[in-house]
């Protein structure tokens, strides 16, 4: 006779320690059921005597972990033997981790619940399809532009979105990389090149994405474009429209250092045409025709396999940091406005009126703070150093300090940029800074600004007179991220960033099959982390979108004639707009339908059932009986 | 084991949430039980009557944040719905305060942490051990 045949891991000590499995065992132990015990159910091993012992098992149920870790290991392996009625009970969270004081008793109860659930489900209804091989990369910053490279060269179609006019995202305005301190557009801009001549790859910039429907392997997504007014096929980027537009900076321009595509934008707020006057001088000068003011805001579908979300960081709005003053005092800058004004070339000595004799690093401005970010970012003093560095070259006469709270610096590398920053006479002083005035100490240093703070390891508090703050907040998830994780599903953590499926093995994939994340969206990130992010989205992209088929769940909503009331509630809470009223009563779409459950738990009467809600009321009863 | 709170918690927010809670190894209380659901918007109403009809003292539903739902409006259709239940429960003469829902990221371990606490301090009196 078939048994059930319930699966104990005991993670390593992880649950054996904590929950008395032979008590379980005995507990859970009858007639129809086996019962097995291994160490380390997901090893190699262990999923051997998994295959082995399940053999011939009516269903099976696995407590261990949380389904999403090894779910998809233990399904594959049944379905190898041919069994489809798998129940997971992630003992070693739900009571192994968390029971205060009887986890065992607690580890019962949810494996009897997981038995009631297994005894009444089916086997697992999925169907085959053929994923389309296109995949979508929102961000054309370092992560995109590194992944829509990697996924090109396998053979895959991609459309990068960019939703500014340029590509290159934060990595263009970079001028030496940490910590070597290497040109960053010599890294960087023969990747952006390389892009353009890439086959297959399709870039959209001005492009945001405002609507997604389908399932893995064939989404169907929405993109609105803005106008650019310049028409990017027809430009060859000769740039005579910049000189002879009359405004002043132009209003046809492109405002970045390597401007890719090399297509110049109008800015609608600025150019004289757009004001209501005659102006057209740009499109008289045009050797292509390109110019074209009549571009409206469009709409495209675009059908794709998969998504590689690389919508990255910004730094932290250190005006919200009142008491440093930035955006009220002129000299009290962020280090990315230094890192522009290094990468643009604008020599810093024109824009101060005094010659700079102290400048003054503020770290963490904002960070691992309960009122700003409770995190550190972890690469903010890489770059600071750095900056502070390429500082003393180009004004060797400059005294420079660093604020920090504790250096937190990476690898050999990251020491040895310290080394050289000490020996180059930079200074140190640990200790948060409390204000930046400008009120000055003594009359003498009228006009410059005034640092206070306290030097913790000397603890003593000091007042030093500064000609440039530079302040280096921490990092939070681009602007959009929050709506984009609406759109997608994608659960953000408590800072906004998005969580992978599993940290550690699986760093980027998402809850969502065939999502991908990329780049700094999931956390801060420097360049090298982020490309090496990239090509791991990529390499799962690429791998997902090319096998020849893949299983998605097939949702079984069943409607019964007999006991519907034609109410159509459900209809109107459907959120995927798949159920429809027909002659015969309703109609289940299927391709749109993703289970979610609302219909059924909206339904008075009854009428409709989805598999997985029948199981709860049983799994109800198993944990309070 | 009595009393007994049973969590339905969504498994793409609520139940990641645990996860992270888990991995922080901040202790629950016994009585809680969660039960994963795929949606907050799924959980029937007749579901919620059932635990308390047999002999839960508290039901917390717990969801993706507002605006964030996987299936796009399951939760604020769970919210809609447990704030007429709780009304029900108050006409019927009933504690409407058993009912609870709690709206957390998948990151969010410790804010689900002390709504659950919470939750269990006002059902029992038994206070978080932190």
């Amino acid at each position: 006779m078939k048994k059930w045949k319930i699966f104990l891991c005991e993670c390593g000590g992880n649950i054996g320690e904590v929950v008395d499995l032979p008590r379980v065992t005995r507990e859970l132990g009858e007639r129809e059921i086996e019962i097995f015990r291994h160490p380390f159910l997901c090893s190699p091993e262990g999923q051997a005597f998994f295959s082995r012992k399940a053999r011939g098992a009516k269903g099976v149920l696995v407590g261990a972990c949380a389904p999403d870790l090894h779910g998809e290991t233990f399904r594959r392996l049944l379905r190898e033997q041919g069994i489809g009625r798998l129940q997971l009970a992630p003992i070693r969270e739900e009571a192994a981790w968390t029971a205060l004081r009887n986890p065992t008793e607690k580890a019962i109860r949810l494996l009897r619940a997981g038995l009631a659930a297994l005894k009444q489900i089916q086997s697992f209804p999925t169907r085959a399809v053929k994923p389309r091989p296109t995949l979508l990369i929102i961000g054309g910053g370092a992560a995109g532009i590194t992944a829509a490279l990697k996924a090109s060269e396998v053979g895959l179609k991609v459309y990068l979105l960019e939703r500014e006019p340029f590509l290159g995202g934060k990595a263009l305005h970079l001028d030496r990389l940490y910590p070597r301190l290497e040109c960053a557009s010599c890294v960087f801009s023969p990747k952006l090149s390389s892009l353009l001549r890439a086959e297959r790859v399709e870039i959209l910039t001005r492009a945001r994405l405002v609507g997604i429907s389908g399932h893995p392997g064939d989404f169907e997504v929405e993109v609105e474009c803005q106008p650019r007014y310049v028409r990017i096929e027809e430009c060859h980027g000769c740039a005579r429209c910049l000189s002879a537009c009359p405004v002043d900076p132009p209003a046809i321009n492109w405002p970045v250092p390597h401007p890719v595509p090399r297509v110049p934008v109008i800015n609608p707020f600025r150019c004289l045409r757009f004001k209501g006057q005659s102006c057209r001088r740009c499109e008289k000068v045009c050797p292509r025709g390109a110019i074209y003011f009549e571009d409206t805001w469009s709409r495209r579908t675009l059908r794709v396999g998969g998504i590689i979300v690389a919508t990255g960081f910004r730094p932290y709005p250190v005006e919200k940091v009142h008491y440093y003053g930035y955006g009220r005092l002129p000299e009290v800058i962020t280090l990315f406005d230094l890192e522009k004004a290094f990468s643009s070339g604008t020599m810093l000595s024109e824009s101060l009126p005094k010659p700079l004799e102290r400048v003054a690093f503020v770290h963490c401005a904002g960070s691992r703070d309960r009122r700003h970010l409770p995190y550190c970012s972890e690469i903010c003093c890489g770059l600071a150093l750095k900056a502070s560095l390429r500082l003393k070259e180009l004004f060797p006469r400059a005294e420079i300090y660093h604020f920090y709270q504790d250096l937190r610096l990476k690898g050999s590398e990251g020491e040895g940029l310290y080394q050289r920053a000490r020996a180059r006479d930079i200074k140190f002083v640990r200790g948060r800074v409390a204000e930046v005035s400008e009120v000055p100490w003594s009359p003498e240093d009228e006009g410059r600004l005034l640092v206070l703070a306290e030097d913790t390891l000397i603890m003593r508090k000091i007042k030093l007179p500064v000609d440039l703050v530079v302040l280096v907040p921490g990092f939070v998830p681009e602007l959009g991220a929050r709506e984009l994780a609406a759109l997608l599903g994608l659960c953000p953590g408590e800072a906004g960033f998005f969580e992978p499926r599993e940290n550690k093995v699986d760093p980027a994939e998402t809850v969502r099959k065939g999502i991908w994340l990329a780049g700094a969206c999931s956390g801060p990130k420097d360049l090298s982390e982020t490309v090496a992010s990239a090509e791991a989205a990529a390499l799962e992209a690429a791998n997902f979108l090319s096998r020849s088929e893949i299983l998605v769940g097939y949702p079984q909503l069943e409607w019964q004639a007999s006991s519907c009331g034609k109410c159509y509630l459900c209809v109107e809470v459907c959120p995927f707009q798949a159920l429809v009223p027909a002659a015969e009563g309703l109609k289940v779409l299927p391709e749109l339908c993703q289970a979610c459950g609302l219909c059924v738990s909206a339904c008075p009467s009854g009428a409709l059932s989805l598999e997985d809600c029948g199981l709860r009321e049983s799994q109800l009863r198993a944990v309070l009986g | 084991m009595r009393p007994r709170l049973i969590g339905f918690l969504c498994e793409w927010c609520a139940a990641k949430a645990l996860e992270n809670m888990a991995h922080k190894r901040l202790r629950l209380p016994d009585g809680f039980m969660p039960l994963r659901v795929n949606c907050s918007g799924a959980v029937e109403l007749s579901l919620i009557t059932q635990a308390l009809y047999e002999g839960a003292s508290g039901v917390l539903v717990g969801g993706c944040p507002k605006g964030q739902c996987h299936y796009r409006e399951g939760n604020t259709r769970a919210a809609i719905r447990l704030r007429a239940y709780r009304r029900l429960l108050e006409a019927l003469g009933l504690p409407p305060d058993r009912i609870r829902a709690v709206w957390v990221g998948s990151g969010e371990g410790e804010r689900l942490y002390q709504a659950i606490w919470q939750f269990w301090k006002e059902l029992t009196g038994e206070a978080s051990p932190l």
